[in-house]
């Protein structure tokens, strides 16, 4: 079966985005390249029936209007991405051309997702400590941040976060020991996350071992908030029963999974994300991150040189137990590929070979999350030479 | 000065001058490009050259002479090695040796070695470290600038 297939033309910054997904496809690229527009399109053609219908549900109405939907699913002051005329933007799917104004309208479908979404902007769903439902935001709030903030909140009200005690994290059922002791070294540092009562309110606290005061969110650190909503979207990812996964979602997508985290706190949200492609989901990822692509690089060169798949464990430093090589041994047949979003000509180039020394410069620099460390290098060695 | 009078005067190579890119070796040659040959003034295979007498040193590979004007030429100096993250250390002893071997066995040729980026490690495979790596920052330390597959001799 040959991989999905996304085409984007002459929709906003992008001229020609043309990617080829793989079992990991990375995103890289400066600012306002396209990357997350490209992103929500893939979600749009994935999961049309669900998006639609989550709309409707919620009372918003675009009466058969390109612009105007798009000002709804990707937010305020989007409708401008899509143009009209010669050369007007223009979608292909799989090699078919998708009319989008068939795409939003409502139709017969199935309304199962398949793409779980995990967008930039996720901080913004645990506004109060707790997460915000979907009417809780402005109508010109990107789809992608309220249907995250509002499965969040179900999924917290259903009671599904709850374990002994209202504790989140560490729950004994919830991942593998090791990446438990990982998140806890790099992320938690001996607190645990849990559910508290303040006033009538349901709140998410921080609390150390043997201290009586919980941490409210906002005193949280910045890298906890940014963490703590990434973590809730694994733990749906990664149901705590003997099924590996959920059977209906297909794709995951994670936006800058990165953001706010020290690079050891990336190292073990970069394992977790392994465990995703290991149970079987085709992940997305758009990131700024040159640890990210570290880990794409090493993984690729490990394939390639048919090194045991014992090695991705040495990457993170964790013990080899045998849920962690089982997973390794699953991920070294996955595939990787990387795209760079080029700022100047609109479109995109596939640098999955991650050629440090590629004449190509944006595969050299991967895409620019290497570049200024190279060039800092160069201009280093010329001082050195040239003062003695 | 000129390279080949530079070469001349350093009893330890001072037969080894060849015309153009002549004194490397074909492979690697294959790996070095100019765009005005006339401009490459010569070249020394400094490892064959000074093989017998520093058997086990680590020796560096070529010089490449390059004019910058009618009677004064630049020396770059050019290693063809493979590019892996634990051959770094070698690359610097390398050249620590060669810096060592111009400065008390080749004075003519330590003063028409550029000041910029002199000390080109050209890759003899795939590069398989990185541009942020702390060995590119050691090498930087160094005055070597990161491995290039092909390198362009810079002229002018």
């Amino acid at each position: 079966m040959s991989n999905p297939r996304l085409q984007l033309k002459n929709v906003g910054q992008i001229q020609n985005a043309n990617i080829e997904f793989g079992d990991l496809t990375v995103l890289v690229g400066p600012q306002a390249t396209g990357k997350s527009v490209f992103l929500q399109f893939l979600r749009l053609l994935v999961d049309t029936g669900y998006v639609i219908d989550e709309l409707r549900k919620h009372g918003l109405i675009w009466n058969k209007d390109i612009r105007h939907f798009l000002d709804i699913y990707l937010g305020e002051g989007m409708r401008d991405v899509w143009r009209d005329g010669d050369n007007g933007s223009a979608i292909i799917y799989n090699n078919d051309p998708i009319s989008l104004s068939t795409v939003i309208q409502p139709r017969k479908r199935s309304k199962i997702e398949s793409l779980f979404y995990i967008p930039a902007q996720r901080v913004l769903t645990l506004g109060r400590g707790w997460p915000r439902p979907f009417s809780d935001y402005g109508a010109s709030d990107p789809f992608s941040v309220r249907d995250f903030s509002e499965k969040l909140r179900l999924m917290m009200e259903t009671g599904w976060g709850g374990g002994e005690g209202g504790a989140i994290f560490p729950q004994t059922r919830r991942l593998k020991d090791e990446f438990r002791k990982m998140l806890d070294r790099t992320v938690f540092h001996g607190f645990g996350l849990r559910v508290d009562t303040h006033g009538a309110q349901k709140r998410l606290v921080l609390r150390g071992k043997g201290m009586e005061a919980t941490l409210p969110f906002m005193v949280w650190s910045a890298g906890q908030r940014e963490f703590v909503p990434l973590l809730m979207g694994f733990y749906w990812l990664l149901p705590p029963t003997k099924v590996s996964r959920r059977q209906e979602v297909e794709w995951v997508v994670i936006e800058e999974p990165e953001a706010g985290l020290h690079p050891n706190a990336i190292s073990a949200v970069l394992l977790l994300i392994l465990d995703l492609l290991a149970r079987g989901y085709r992940v997305c990822l758009s990131t700024h991150s040159p640890h990210v692509l570290d880990v794409v690089w090493a993984l690729k060169v490990i394939r390639e040189h048919q090194a045991p798949s014992s090695r991705i464990l040495d990457l993170f430093d964790t013990k080899k137990t045998d849920p962690m090589k089982e997973m390794a041994e699953a991920v070294l047949r996955k595939i990787a590929r990387v795209f760079y979003f080029d700022q100047n000509r609109g479109c995109t180039r596939d640098i999955s070979g991650l050629d440090p020394g590629s004449e190509e410069a944006s595969e050299a620099g991967w895409g620019g999350l290497s570049e200024f460390s190279g060039h800092v290098a160069d201009v280093v060695a010329r001082v050195v030479n040239a003062q003695g | 000065m000129r390279f080949q009078d530079a070469v001349a005067n350093s009893n330890d190579v001072r037969d080894c001058y060849r015309v153009g890119l002549q004194a490397l070796l074909e492979g690697d040659r294959n790996r070095l490009s100019c765009q005005d040959t006339r401009k490459i003034s010569g070249s020394l295979n400094l490892d064959a050259a000074v093989a017998l007498l520093y058997p086990n040193a680590p020796r560096w590979d070529y010089g490449i002479g390059i004019k910058k004007t009618e009677s004064k030429d630049k020396a770059i100096w050019v290693e063809v090695h493979p590019a892996d993250a634990n051959q770094v250390q070698k690359i610097i002893d390398k050249l620590t040796w060669l810096k060592n071997w111009l400065m008390n066995s080749a004075p003519n040729l330590t003063s028409i070695t550029g000041n910029g980026s002199p000390y080109v490690w050209v890759a003899s495979g795939s590069v398989s470290f990185q541009r942020n790596s702390p060995q590119t920052k050691r090498l930087a330390l160094e005055g070597i600038a990161f491995p290039q597959k092909y390198y362009r001799i810079p002229i002018g």
